[in-house]
């Protein structure tokens, strides 16, 4: 009997010891209001009011839950009344979010955070500090979208487009919804991240200016390590995402190769939509160096002509193919020239692609970096017109 | 009354042997094998293998299994007996058993140290991942002290108990994780696992073998289930399943780790499968962030790990004492123990330096020590397979 209640005195404890594991959240328990929800970051460089050095200026977002529709006190508001937008500086991201944190009332939380806007200035000087900072908190997540800025990163807080309540979920749809439809490239921080640690592919971020209500996509960052060096326009950018990811990139308007009898004529343009793009890259060594050689199919629909053409004509397809397929392989030797020729980075994952096939070549090698400026890029365009829309002529 | 007497059944029953199901035994085997390492093992695998790293997880697999065919031949010739037992006999004569006893102690004690040590390193792991990626401010002492609870509770239960846990769990831990890696290859990138093959890295691989190894041990605690084991046609199918089923897994998530990171990312990254779980989306699955469910079942993998090898520390010490009942005070003996082993590595990189010895210490008691037996009892020619089984485990094991 004795031993009986030996055993169930040990069990009532071990029960009792059991629910102290319900304690454990205990440290960790934040409810939902009682914490900061930050929804978009940005860094901006300043100079020290009483030094000459220069200090990171670290701007958030949050969003004031009683002023958004929906929740229980009081009408909905919406813009920059429903949004904070708070700065601090200091000598490291960290220390800048430490010393925001002190002026804040509850803790700050990064795991709602969509989007992290770097200005151009910090960009170009060295962005390896920030990435470091973003790596290593584990609330962060990687499919937020990170931006880089041409002017000042804060801008981007402030700017009000008045059809979203939270101004930032704005620019969030805005990059998503284009990265959807392949007119923006699909570029979230670990995807950065990726390309960044790799030795084959140099990194590159989209580039999208804010300004009081407007916000627009104006092409891509290119970086060099952590280092941003230069830019890619919009049509430059659209040939990358074509070759690189498969996407269809934006519209396309040239001037109609079809003399028209028509008065007017120069002022014809056709504008059509790209609606599917494969593409097809090849690498293969050339003497000491490699080459590369994408074959791009690309089809697309007319959306537009300005002056009569007429699509009963089978040679009428025939000649704007042509000419579209001129334009973009324009468009694509001007990437190269920019990219091999005056930044000398491999945007193009080229790297990569050596190493997988050519594994030997490519660790007898110095250094990609070097080997890239001396390799041969191709970029052939086949450009085909399969729909014309409801209108035949 | 009544309870009394339902306690007497209860323990008629324990002594009465239970015999594991088959299933079980795949339960317990991949339960045990599928712990914290899954979270490491994209980084530590292509840490000298580079994009081949998942090669060298075939190979460790390979040998795993060659490991727990060695294994399953010893453990024939010796039904319903553990570790303890079958060293006794191996080592001792049949007329002095004292000899036995004395001789095969340092070998019970070495497997005893090993598991107590592994259960405490798995705890501290576990705990060094959620204090860094989900509860950043709980102290590191109570979340392994919970685990270590858990597992302390289970140390009291028989063997049935245990097997059922683990057949239990299994599913729970293997579907999500199965379909978390599947989703993962949304992201992956071709270019970033190719050349599949390259003789250059030979010796990266090899070397990567070695690391990809520890995560596959575990198939060792066979040694003391081995008393309530029956050894059918079935078992040794089993026991090869439960190898292959956490190979398998590991290679599924180790490939899409490189594809959907490249080697040089997965290098940078601390706990590279959260990471990848991170950058999951499942279209049309109700949570967005996957980390959640993927650490919940993770939870449940760490528990079967630690807890199994927890009992059978436990399990062997009691045997040494040579106790046939177990003690109470054994398992809070080893209680101690563990949560001191749990807090001596002094941060993550040290820990990450006593899985490598663990490593080491892995491949002599799982792979060494059961083929030096292995060879011991075929010169001295140990086989009670006849006595038991009768012809159709001759059978099974030819």
């Amino acid at each position: 009997m004795r031993r009986l209640r030996a055993k169930r005195f040990s069990s009532g404890l071990l029960v009792v010891l059991l629910f102290s594991t319900l304690l454990t959240g205990c440290w960790d328990s934040h409810e939902l209001e009682e914490r900061t929800s930050v929804v978009a970051l940005a860094v901006d460089k300043v100079k020290s009011e009483n030094s000459a050095q220069q200090l990171i200026k670290v701007t958030v977002q949050i969003p004031i839950p009683i002023k958004i529709a929906g929740s229980g006190g009081g009408a909905g508001e919406g813009g920059r009344t429903a949004v904070r937008v708070m700065s601090s500086t200091g000598l490291s991201m960290a220390d800048a979010l430490r010393r925001l944190q002190q002026r804040l009332n509850q803790e700050l939380f990064y795991g709602h955070t969509r989007v992290i806007a770097v200005s151009e200035e910090v960009a170009r000087d060295n962005m390896a500090g920030i990435i470091d900072a973003l790596r290593r908190t584990p609330q962060m997540r990687r499919l937020l979208w990170l931006l880089i800025t041409p002017d000042e990163a804060v801008n981007m807080l402030h700017t009000d487009p008045k059809l979203e309540q939270i101004p930032i979920v704005y620019v969030m749809d805005l990059i998503q919804n284009g990265a959807k439809q392949g007119r923006i490239p699909d570029i979230t921080l670990g995807h950065w991240f990726i390309e960044r640690s790799s030795t084959g592919v140099e990194p590159s971020a989209n580039l999208i200016r804010g300004n009081d209500e407007e916000i627009k996509w104006e092409g891509l960052a290119l970086f060099h390590g952590d280092q941003m060096i230069g830019k890619l326009s919009e049509n430059q950018s659209w040939v990358l995402m074509n070759i690189k990811q498969d996407q269809v990139g934006g519209t396309i308007t040239i001037p109609s190769p079809i003399p028209t009898p028509q008065a007017g004529a120069s002022h014809c343009y056709i504008t059509v939509r790209p609606k599917k793009v494969h593409t097809k890259t090849k690498v293969m060594p050339d003497g000491d160096t490699f080459r590369m050689q994408s074959k791009v199919k690309m089809e697309v629909d007319v959306t537009e002509t300005m002056c009569d053409i007429d699509y009963t004509d089978e040679k009428s397809f025939r000649i704007i193919e042509s000419a579209l397929t001129k334009e973009m392989n324009n468009r694509a030797k001007e990437l190269i020239a920019d990219v091999q020729g005056k930044y000398k980075v491999d945007v193009f994952g080229l790297g990569d692609k050596v190493r997988g096939h050519y594994l030997d070549r490519y660790e007898a090698l110095n250094s990609w970096e070097d080997e890239f400026p001396k390799t041969k890029l191709e970029i052939n365009y086949e450009v085909l017109i399969r729909r014309v829309g409801m209108k035949m002529h | 009354m009544s309870n009394v007497t339902q306690k007497k059944s209860t323990k008629n029953k324990e002594t009465s042997k239970y015999n594991i199901t088959s299933y079980q035994m795949t339960a317990i085997i991949a339960s045990t094998i599928i712990g914290v390492s899954v979270l490491t093992l994209p980084r530590s695998s292509t840490e000298k293998a580079h994009q081949m790293g998942w090669i060298s997880i075939l190979f460790a697999l390979l040998i795993s299994l060659l490991g727990m065919l060695v294994m399953n031949k010893l453990l024939v010739r010796f039904p319903g007996k553990t570790l303890v037992d079958i060293l006794a006999e191996l080592l001792g004569s049949r007329k002095k058993p004292w000899v036995g006893r004395v001789l095969s102690m340092p070998f019970s004690l070495i497997y005893f140290a090993y598991w107590a040590w592994l259960t405490g390193m798995v705890l501290r792991t576990f705990g060094e991942v959620v204090v860094t990626a989900v509860l950043v401010n709980t102290p590191l002492e109570v979340i392994v002290l919970t685990m270590l609870l858990l597992c302390f509770s289970l140390s009291y239960y028989d063997v049935e108990v245990v097997s059922r846990v683990n057949e239990t769990l299994l599913l729970l831990i293997v579907i999500p994780v199965i379909a978390l890696a599947v989703s993962a290859y949304q992201t992956a990138h071709l270019d970033f696992i190719l050349p599949l093959f390259s003789l250059r890295h030979m010796s990266g691989i090899l070397h990567s073998t070695v690391t990809a190894m520890t995560s596959l041990f575990g198939f060792e605690v066979l040694m003391m289930f081995n008393s309530h084991l029956s050894h059918d046609r079935h078992m040794l199918r089993a026991q090869l399943i439960g190898v292959l089923l956490p190979g398998m897994i590991y290679l599924l998530i180790v490939i899409a780790g490189i594809m959907a990171f490249g080697y040089e990312e997965l290098s940078r990254q601390a706990w590279p499968t959260l990471e990848l779980v991170k950058t999951t989306q499942v279209p049309g699955l109700v949570l967005e962030r996957l980390e959640a469910v993927f650490l919940g079942v993770w939870v449940a993998a760490v528990f079967t790990t630690a807890g199994n090898w927890f009992y059978c520390a436990n399990w062997i010490m009691n045997a040494l004492i040579s106790r046939k009942k177990r003690t109470w005070w054994s398992s809070v003996l080893l209680f101690g123990t563990v949560y001191l082993i749990a807090m001596t590595p002094r941060n993550v990189e040290d820990l990450f330096h006593y899985w490598e010895w663990i490593g080491y210490a892995g491949f002599a008691t799982t792979f060494l020590l059961p083929l030096l037996f292995l060879i011991f009892a075929m010169i001295r020619r140990l086989d009670h397979r006849q006595q038991e089984g009768g012809e159709t485990d001759a059978q099974a094991a030819s």
